[in-house]
């Protein structure tokens, strides 16, 4: 018998495509011949993984059917399907655009709150001349911004220490 | 209930987990695989006297499985193939199955559909050859090649129990 012949007929009683008459031919052939008895043997290991590897789980369904309805004439309609995949897709574009669109409004040209114009402006609405005030008053903070900028003039490159020369 | 309602009523109890899980292999259409189950019989109830000219129930309700499943499917991916949607693996997993889902994955379409169709739902030839609408010649010479790829594949892999002798 020709090889791919063979190899055809071992498939398809791997297969469990052939006829009652053909299968006991074949078995009275591969009885007599060893080596095509191994093929087989390959074969129906080879199919047994496949089957394994590709099982499905069987669940009964949780819906009945609507045969009832269409029995009477009702028409049947399917019930409405969110495309839950597209609907996220869009949602996540819809944020990334924001948050783009966010950024860019913050970038470098846009304007900046100054805070020291705001204690400014805060502090002449509600105070009239600088007093000694609590812990948390506008006054003592702009007090303190103040004497910070004060002291960075001072210093200067020759009188900061970083500027002092090693040695003198 | 009439008689025809009363055989879709008992083919659904008999087919309905084998096409349920059908479509919930592909990941796209397994949430709405139910509603894909419904749809299915809703068309086989429309379309009765098809189904009583078919080879057999399962053959029927399987090609019409498929067409729902591609349509469904075109609405997502419209490029897409229902086989191209890879089976999710189970939990537990065996070392010597991976192999083998790779080499099955290899496989082109046109031999990877009745393969599955094969050895999930254990059809026959002259079934997938009118699920797929194809000659059952070109079933058996697809299948043949698909399976001489898998041996093909996995005698180059250490599994010796699936290795030829």
């Amino acid at each position: 018998m020709k090889p791919e012949t063979l190899d055809a007929l071992l498939i398809d009683r791997s297969l469990g495509e052939l006829s009652p008459e053909v299968e006991e031919l074949l078995l009275a052939y591969l009885e007599a011949d060893p080596a095509a008895a191994g093929r087989q043997t390959g074969l129906d290991a080879t199919l047994r993984t496949a089957r394994e590897s590709v099982a499905l789980k069987l669940d009964r369904p949780r819906r009945t059917t609507p045969f009832a309805e269409l029995s009477q004439g009702r028409p049947w309609r399917p019930r409405v399907r969110i495309a839950w995949p597209e609907i996220l897709r869009l949602a996540a574009g819809l944020a990334a655009g924001i948050v783009l669109g966010w950024q860019i409004t913050r970038g470098p040209g846009a304007p900046k709150p100054e805070s020291s114009t705001a204690l400014h402006a805060v502090a002449a609405l509600g105070e009239s001349k600088p007093s000694p005030a609590g812990f948390w008053s506008v006054t003592r903070a702009l007090a303190q911004t103040d004497g910070r900028a004060a002291r960075r003039q001072d210093r200067g490159p020759a009188g900061s220490p970083l500027w002092r020369r090693p040695g003198k | 209930m009439d008689p025809a309602t009363r055989e879709l009523e008992n083919l659904y109890g008999q087919m309905g987990p084998a096409l349920l899980a059908y479509f919930r292999q592909h990941r796209i259409l397994a949430g709405t695989a139910e509603d894909l189950l419904q749809d299915t019989f809703v068309r086989a109830w429309r379309n009765f006297g098809r189904l009583q000219a078919s080879i057999t129930p399962r053959a029927y309700l399987f090609g019409i499985a498929r067409n729902v499943g591609r349509d469904a499917l075109r609405k997502y991916r419209p490029m897409q193939e229902l086989v191209d949607e890879p089976a999710a693996a189970p939990a537990i997993e065996d070392g010597r199955l991976e192999p083998m889902r790779a080499a099955i994955a290899r496989l082109p379409p046109s031999h990877r559909e009745p393969l599955l169709l094969k050895l999930q739902q254990e059809l026959t030839y002259v079934e997938i050859a009118e699920v797929l609408e194809i000659p059952v010649g070109t079933v058996r010479s697809r299948l043949h090649h698909a399976v001489a790829q898998l041996k093909l594949a996995l005698n180059s892999t250490p599994h010796p129990e699936t290795r030829d002798p």
